[in-house]
């Protein structure tokens, strides 16, 4: 029994690392494909066609997100300011917290939710049907024309739907703080934004360039795995979902012990 | 005659190995009765797969050499149509057929389409050019899937299932769009297992039973060959 456990230990470890290794590899040659591919008219035009989708699109639920987190955490947090005192740290904590903690990780869920599902399904069901074939077989590099636009997109999209949100909760809660509580509140737009030196705002679009790469990256590796079987598609959607979630909140417990 | 593709110590069931060459600017049939092993050594002679043991050269390229760079040189000189035809299923018509001339070459978008809609009306297809692929009959797909796969111009064409899904009507119609491309100066390589339509496109035929390749200059030599497959494979088809 005891054997038996330690056998399935070992294997699932084995293969974890199998698969990281491997995304790596795929990550990897996306990015190099992708670098070369962006001279290409048509994988230039893929990544704005999915700019469009990814970006575009999420932008309702995580307005609703942000605000529901503006009212839900800054704000509370600021009115407790009276009575811990220290207004000028404590500000700074909290916009450290949102910007550099919240906003990529909310995001990072979001976009894995709504696109990393959607990758999957849509490659999938591509490679399932010989659509990818069929443009291998025109000399079309997938790597470059449906691969790589998507991890672009998605890494551009979570930097910029990162830094809506970290805008919306962070802002709105102190909007909302100045309003509800004391005009007093609404001084803190500036101490806010002085509390990001350069190096977190470097850390923070890293931060999220990495998550959207990798979410992407982990959707696409998935979907190219779907080959026989009309089944296999929600089977590699739910892998790359589950994954990807595991894998950002490593990604960011690295950030977090290198930021030290 | 150059010979366009050449395929070496192709085995053949009672041991015997033969050698390939098919000269360029003609229709070669592959027959055999379904799964008889027809798309296999089409894919094998397309360089699609590559089995070391059997040297084959295709357009110049040495197929079991391949490198990234070169194999995406031999796919542009030599097209293979898809039995399935798998079209881009949310590109309409249009961007399907100018995909590969967007993606190869300079073409402004505009000139790329232009050419799309040359290519289509070329092999006859008379539909919506701004559908969608689902809504095109199979028939549709395969011209749209032809006209696709001719935009960037190859030297040789293979076609699995040449003759699937098609009426009689259809089949007479893909015959001459067959021969209107040969007299293109293209070199077509067609796998089927319809007879009646290779009879009449054929310049040569290369017959597989039991994995067994067998080769023929004319249609008047299969079908006086004394292989007691071929014999079966006709009468059954009679």
């Amino acid at each position: 029994m005891l054997l038996r456990l330690c056998g399935r230990l070992g294997r699932n470890t084995i293969n974890t690392f199998a698969y990281i290794y491997h995304l790596s590899l795929f990550f990897e040659k996306a990015l190099y494909t992708g670098f070369k591919g962006l001279a290409n008219r048509a994988s230039r035009q893929a990544i704005g066609a999915q700019v469009f989708f990814t970006g575009i699109g999420a932008l309702p639920v995580l307005l609703f997100l942000a605000l529901l987190s503006a009212a839900a955490i800054t704000t509370p947090a600021i009115n407790l300011f009276d009575t811990i005192g220290q207004d000028r740290d404590l500000i700074s904590i909290l916009s450290q917290t949102i910007v550099l903690e919240l906003a990529p990780l909310a995001t990072a869920l979001i976009l894995i939710n709504r696109s990393a599902s959607a990758i999957v399904i849509d490659l999938g069901n591509m490679s399932l049907r010989g659509e990818v074939l069929g443009l291998e077989l025109l000399a079309i590099d997938i790597n470059q024309y449906l691969v790589a636009p998507r991890v672009f997109a998605a890494a551009i999209c979570q930097l910029f739907l990162s830094v809506y949100f970290a805008a919306i909760s962070l802002y709105g809660g102190i909007f909302i703080a100045g309003m509800v509580h004391s005009h007093r509140y609404l001084n803190f737009v500036d101490d806010a934004l002085m509390a990001l030196s350069p190096s977190l705002l470097v850390i923070f679009i890293l931060k999220n360039l990495v998550f959207g790469g990798v979410i992407a990256a982990s959707a696409c590796y998935q979907a190219l795995h779907v080959e026989d079987c009309v089944t296999q598609v929600p089977q590699q959607a739910q892998k790359a979902l589950v994954r990807a979630i595991c894998l950002i909140f490593v990604i960011n417990a690295l950030f977090l012990v290198t930021s030290l | 005659m150059t010979a366009i593709i050449q395929a070496k110590n192709l085995q053949t069931v009672n041991g015997e190995i033969i050698n390939l060459a098919l000269p360029q600017n003609t229709i070669t049939v592959i027959l055999g009765a379904s799964r008889s092993g027809k798309s296999a050594l089409l894919q094998q002679l397309a360089g699609v797969t590559v089995h070391s043991e059997n040297p084959t050269t295709v357009c110049g390229f040495e197929t079991s050499t391949l490198t990234e760079n070169t194999r995406q040189k031999l796919r542009q000189r030599a097209a293979y149509v898809l039995p399935n035809n798998a079209l881009v299923s949310n590109h309409t018509i249009i961007q399907n057929v100018s995909l590969p001339l967007i993606y190869h070459t300079t073409l402004a978008r505009k000139d790329a389409e232009q050419e799309a809609r040359r290519l289509l009306e070329s092999v006859g297809y008379q539909g919506n050019y701004k559908a969608l692929p689902s809504a095109l009959t199979e028939q549709q797909k395969r011209l749209v899937n032809i006209a696709r796969n001719l935009a960037l111009k190859p030297d040789v064409i293979f076609i699995d299932e040449a003759f699937a899904y098609l009426d009689n009507i259809a089949k007479r119609e893909f015959v001459a769009l067959y021969q209107q491309l040969q007299t293109e100066g293209l070199s077509l390589i067609l796998a089927t297992h319809d007879s009646e339509a290779a009879k009449q496109c054929g310049e040569q035929f290369i017959f597989i039973a039991n994995e067994e390749i067998l080769f023929f200059e004319d249609w008047e030599n299969l079908s006086h060959s004394e292989n007691q497959d071929i014999t079966n494979y006709l009468a059954r088809i009679r």
